[in-house]
């Protein structure tokens, strides 16, 4: 049976996978279409001259003059993505790659530029890349499928060092010529290319938070640019989140539970500082549970928890209804949730925001001492913290609400949160934190014309 | 003294004929528009913004109005004879059925199906002529029945600009038409 | 008579109506496109059939617009709202021309004939009238006329022939659309009447309230004259007829070449003239076209609905004064008749018709002269709000003379012993106003600073005139002895003449 892989093209907003590739009428200029529409991206016409001969090399080396790309997500200019479509072409052209919502055996992650000599030359900002490309990272890790970081040889030693930072399980490989790879039309059987494998360290690395929501952890791979189940079965899902006891500073909004998973509390307890770090016995190898899939052929490894999972719940006054109002005179707010993207939430907007609820949900399934403390830009705002022993599938939160006599005004929050395992006599080398930051613009007042 | 009418001359009294009937005038047109109930036309005005704007669709509300108006019709028909610097007349009248290929001064446009993404179609505008030194970034398509659709282009390559769109988009219905008018600018 | 007759007549100028007031209304970045002051020039133009100098220089703008990308056609679009400083701003920053060279208050037009120039005050007047233009005549055929003026090289003689053509494509479409020219006939009926009335030698003071409302009466339902239908036609004709014979010692001043005769299409009166002699019949500039231009528009000082309670006051002018009871009969009836009119063009009738017609009248006088008389105090408070918000601003300082005069002051001016009483009803003004303009933070923009600066002497003009025109109602001798009784007189009278203009309407 035909191993199949599926491609993704490294950006800077994040992967793009590419979905399929097709061969078009040779009076046209090839396009990269976005998801199977009719919107040709701007690209195409760097991706036009890297098939077309003389300039391009992918008619070249496997003999048609124009393709049609399908790409999930936009591709900018530039010319980093050239290596990640040679790869897709080669695949291509021996039945090898992995189509939207089709089984794929591997997965590669490749960024790179291709001269018109085959040379692959270094690219920038690949550390962003991997940064960016995290949550699919660790989405593939739940699979059997092997993952491949594939740079230029003049980019291995950022890749690996971002890596390492994020503490992603994938293999890296650098090529420094497509030849190296030898999958031209001609060529059945890829050639082993020399690789290097980095396994996460298992003591002493920082994991980082990832602003996976339970929801997403629960079905989907990531957003909507994750690619669906490759045919193994994810993790059983996770227990209903409770919500756990939280510190509140000011006087919180009286109204209906806005989430369903939300149940009856026991009383608030009082503020506490974050828990003294315990120091930690050896590690013990993490048992697998029943429905978990089977590892494939990396040799066994203690995986670390996952990351917790941070949102910020959002609460605003309906329209035409005020948050003075509503604290003088109760009723409902409007609710919404986000998770923040890698260290920061995106720019929110202050208008009609009442209160925002930090949480801190454990996704893991061994309970966890989370902490988290709040700081903020508000006048005569405290720092807030919080801290209790998360069951899995629990959370924490913090509520931080703006002077809301005053009107929609600029204000922003930097939260550290920190847990460690819950045993006792755990290292507080396995303990880790991260800061993050949620900011809150106030609106700009039209002008009068 | 106040003046008597017996005792202006013939001068005075043209002259007092002419003032009453402009200021009558005026004060019918004002009370006119003070009094007068009115909707808001579609005007010239209106017609230009659409081809100053960003490429859309001619709303609804403008084809009615260049259907229900003839004048307004060949002040539009004008306005894009004026602005394109190519166009493409209205096909012979010995053509009939679908066109796949229209022929304008210095330009060709071709829609070609898509064999990669059935469904889809191609649309290649070619200089036949000479290479423009500003090429076009507009392509307007002027139906009889006042429909018109707009379309922004790409910049040319090899004398080419191509876009890729889908089969039943209005634009290519309209460039399949023999009876519409094409424009470049 | 038939409703269709009515709606026709209504109909035969509602294509320049419209293109008078697609002018007015046209709107750019939030703002008039084009000054009211402008839009009145081409009005006045159009009416008087003054146009021929105004499209002259027109033709000439044109010609120089020709240099710009896009032509004509691009360079009216792009200016924006329309006013001379943008017009200076375009052309001191636009390509390098032969055609002509930027001076410091316009363009010359360099022609190897005779040099021609267009001055930046004009222009506004110029674009405005190119947009009358394109709505009346069509784009096409006035692209036919411009497009010549785009030629490498043009004499003078040449543009003037594209503007003589202008003109009469001009005159052809105002022969289909300005009212009809029966003004010697309508002037005919008047004098007429007051002949029969007063003698051959009437005078001014012929025209008075009761001869409007007789004549009315005498006409309306008169077939042959549709142009009194109206209560308030007739008495805008007697209004104007009176400020034509009290002007006529300034039509000495006219050339006196002028061949006799009455036929004024032939253009034996010069249109100029006849422009000149209305700006002198007519009453100063309206206070209301100005605070509907910038800066003062940025304020609202009054709203739509007080600007309509007494825009015919101020388009009256004099008329009003001289004729107070005809005035405001025009403002009750006059828009009861309105009321009726527009029902008719719904396709009111019978029945329906016949309670429309009694209960059309929704006011009386006492209510109207009320309605006037809040407007006024609501334009004194607006003016204490002022002084209060320009005094926080720094655009008035105090203790000093202020220049606005509140309703109970004794003098022109207040003295500084009641400057703080003053200023102090003056904040308790500005604290109930919240109007666009009124609120802190628009003073932060210098151009509502300045809408402050140019609009407060107006409102002081609308407050000044509506209190004027109040006490002349006052003082005003009434045949029926007072407000409520006259109302009540002219009530039967004008409920009877509804009926029989109306009454028979199927």
């Amino acid at each position: 049976m035909v191993s199949l892989t599926r491609v993704f093209i490294a950006t800077t907003e994040g992967p793009s996978e590419i979905q399929r590739i097709a061969e078009d009428d040779p009076e046209v200029k090839s396009v990269i279409c976005l998801n199977g529409t009719a919107e040709a991206l701007p690209v195409s016409l760097g991706y036009h001259s890297f098939v077309r001969k003389p300039t391009g090399v992918v008619e070249r080396l496997f003999g048609c003059p124009t393709y049609r790309i399908d790409v999930s997500r936009r591709i900018s200019n530039g010319q980093s993505w050239q290596l990640g479509v040679l790869l897709a072409h080669g695949l291509h052209a021996q039945g090898r790659l992995a189509t939207k919502d089709g089984p794929a055996d591997e997965v590669y992650w490749v960024t790179g530029e291709v001269r018109h000599n085959l040379d692959v030359t270094p690219v920038d900002h690949v550390r962003e890349k991997l940064r960016q490309s995290e949550s699919l990272f660790d989405g593939l890790t739940h699979l059997p499928a092997k993952v491949t970081v594939l740079v230029p040889d003049g980019n291995v030693a950022e890749a690996e060092a971002e890596i390492r930072a994020l503490g992603l399980d994938v293999n890296l490989e650098s090529v420094r010529c497509w030849d190296d790879f030898g999958l031209s039309a001609q060529d059945l059987d890829p050639p082993a290319a020399p690789r290097r494998v980095w396994r996460r360290a298992a003591i002493g690395a920082l994991a980082l938070l990832l602003p996976i929501s339970a929801a997403a952890v629960l079905g989907s791979w990531w957003k909507a640019d994750v690619p669906k189940a490759i045919g193994v079965p994810l993790q059983p899902p996770l227990p209903a989140a409770t919500v756990q006891p939280q510190a509140v500073a000011p006087p919180s909004l009286a109204e209906e539970p806005s989430k369903a998973t939300e149940q009856a509390q026991p009383p608030a307890p009082a503020v506490t500082p974050p828990p003294a770090v315990i120091p930690e016995p050896p590690a013990p190898p993490r048992e697998a549970s029943a429905a978990a899939p089977p590892v494939a052929t990396a040799p066994p490894k203690v995986p670390p928890a996952p990351p917790l999972v941070v949102s910020a719940i959002e609460r605003r006054a309906p329209l035409g209804s005020g948050c003075g109002r509503l604290r003088l005179t109760g009723g409902s707010t409007v609710d919404s949730e986000i998770t923040a993207a890698m260290d920061a939430f995106d720019a929110r907007s202050a208008a009609g925001l009442c209160e925002v609820e930090f949480r801190v949900t454990n996704p893991s399934g061994e309970s966890r001492l989370i902490g988290i403390v709040a700081n903020t830009t508000i006048e005569g705002g405290a720092p807030l913290s919080a801290s209790d022993t998360v069951a899995p599938g629990g959370s924490i939160s913090l509520r931080v609400a703006p002077k809301v006599w005053e009107g929609a005004k600029s204000w922003a929050a930097s939260l550290t949160v920190t847990d460690a395992p819950a045993t006792a006599g755990a290292s507080p080398a396995s303990a880790r934190s991260k800061t993050m930051t949620y900011t809150a613009d106030a609106p700009v007042e039209p002008r009068f014309k | 003294m106040s003046n008597s009418w017996s005792g202006l001359d013939a001068k005075q009294k043209s002259s007092v004929t002419a003032a009453f009937e402009a200021l009558t005038a005026l004060d019918t047109l004002s009370q006119a528009m003070a009094t007068e109930p009115h909707a808001p036309q579609i005007a010239f005005r209106d017609l230009l913004a659409w081809t100053k704007g960003p490429a859309a669709n001619l709303p609804i509300a403008y084809k009615q109005a260049l259907l229900a108006n003839p004048a307004l019709r060949r002040d539009f028909d004008r306005l894009l004879s004026r602005t394109a610097e190519w166009r493409c007349e209205r096909a012979a009248a010995a053509s009939s059925g679908l066109l796949d290929t229209r022929e304008g001064n210095g330009f060709r446009l071709r829609l070609k199906p898509s064999k990669a993404a059935p469904g889809q179609v191609y649309l290649l505008v070619e200089f036949t002529g000479a290479m423009p030194e500003t090429p076009p970034q507009t392509l307007v398509v002027n139906g009889a029945d006042g429909d018109c659709v707009r379309l922004g282009l790409p910049d040319l390559h090899d004398g080419t600009a191509q876009v890729l769109t889908d089969e039943d988009a209005d634009v290519v219905r309209l460039l399949r038409d023999p009876k519409t008018e094409i424009f470049l600018w | 008579m038939s409703a269709e007759h009515y709606i026709l007549e209504a109909e035969k100028s509602s294509e320049l109506v419209a293109a008078l007031r697609l002018l007015a209304e046209t709107e750019d970045g939030g703002q008039p496109r084009f000054p009211p002051e402008a839009c009145r020039a081409v009005a006045k133009a159009v009416v008087c059939r003054n146009y021929a100098s105004a499209l002259h220089e027109l033709c000439h703008l044109v010609r120089a617009a020709s240099v710009f990308r896009g032509g004509y056609v691009d360079f009216f679009w792009a200016v924006g709202p329309v006013r001379s400083s943008r017009f200076r701003g375009v052309f001191g920053t636009g390509p390098q021309t032969p055609l002509f060279r930027v001076t410091g208050d316009g363009i010359a037009m360099a022609y190897r004939d005779k040099p021609f120039s267009v001055s930046f005050g004009r222009m506004p007047v110029l674009a405005a009238m190119m947009e009358f233009l394109i709505t009346a005549i069509g784009f096409a055929p006035l692209d036919d006329i411009f497009a010549p003026l785009a030629r490498p090289a043009m004499t003078a003689a040449e543009v003037s022939a594209q503007a003589n053509a202008l003109s009469r494509a001009l005159y052809d479409w105002l022969k289909e659309h300005l009212p009809p020219l029966q003004a010697q006939r309508k002037l005919g009926a008047l004098v007429d009447f007051l002949k029969a009335r007063r003698g051959g030698d009437f005078d001014r003071d012929a025209i008075d309230d009761q001869a409007i409302l007789d004549f009315w009466r005498d006409t309306a339902t008169t077939r042959e004259l549709d142009d009194f239908r109206t209560f308030t036609s007739v008495f805008l004709a007697f209004g104007r007829l009176r400020q034509v014979i009290d002007s006529a010692d300034s039509l000495r001043a006219l050339d006196q070449a002028v061949p006799i005769g009455t036929s004024r299409e032939d253009g034996e009166v010069d249109p100029h003239d006849i422009e000149s002699f209305i700006d002198a019949v007519g009453d100063d500039a309206n206070p209301l076209v100005a605070l509907d231009d910038a800066p003062a528009s940025r304020i609202k000082f009054l709203n739509a609905k007080e600007r309509e309670a007494c825009r015919f006051l101020f388009e009256c002018g004099r008329m009003a004064d001289l004729l107070p009871l005809s005035f405001v009969r025009s403002e009750v009836f006059g828009t009861a008749q309105s009321r009726i009119t527009q029902g008719l063009r719904t396709g009111t009738k019978g029945e329906l018709l016949a309670q429309l017609i009694d209960g059309a009248c929704s006011t009386d006088y006492r209510a109207y002269r009320d309605g006037l008389a809040e407007l006024s105090g609501h334009g004194r408070t607006v003016l204490l709000a002022s002084a209060h918000i320009m005094h926080n601003a720094g655009i008035i300082k105090r203790p000093t003379v202020v220049p606005l005069r509140p309703k109970a002051a004794s003098g022109p001016s207040i003295d500084n012993t009641e400057a703080d009483a003053f200023f102090e009803e003056a904040r308790r003004a500005a604290k109930g106003i919240s109007r666009q303009g009124f609120r802190p933070a628009d003073l932060d923009d210098d151009e509502v600073r300045e809408g402050y600066v140019v609009g407060v002497p107006l409102v002081a003009k609308v407050t000044d005139r509506i209190e004027a025109f109040l006490e002349k109602l006052a003082r005003h001798p009434l045949p029926g002895g007072n407000w409520d009784a006259q109302f009540g007189q002219d009530r039967l009278v004008f409920t009877a003449c509804f009926q029989a203009i109306y009454g028979d309407v199927t």
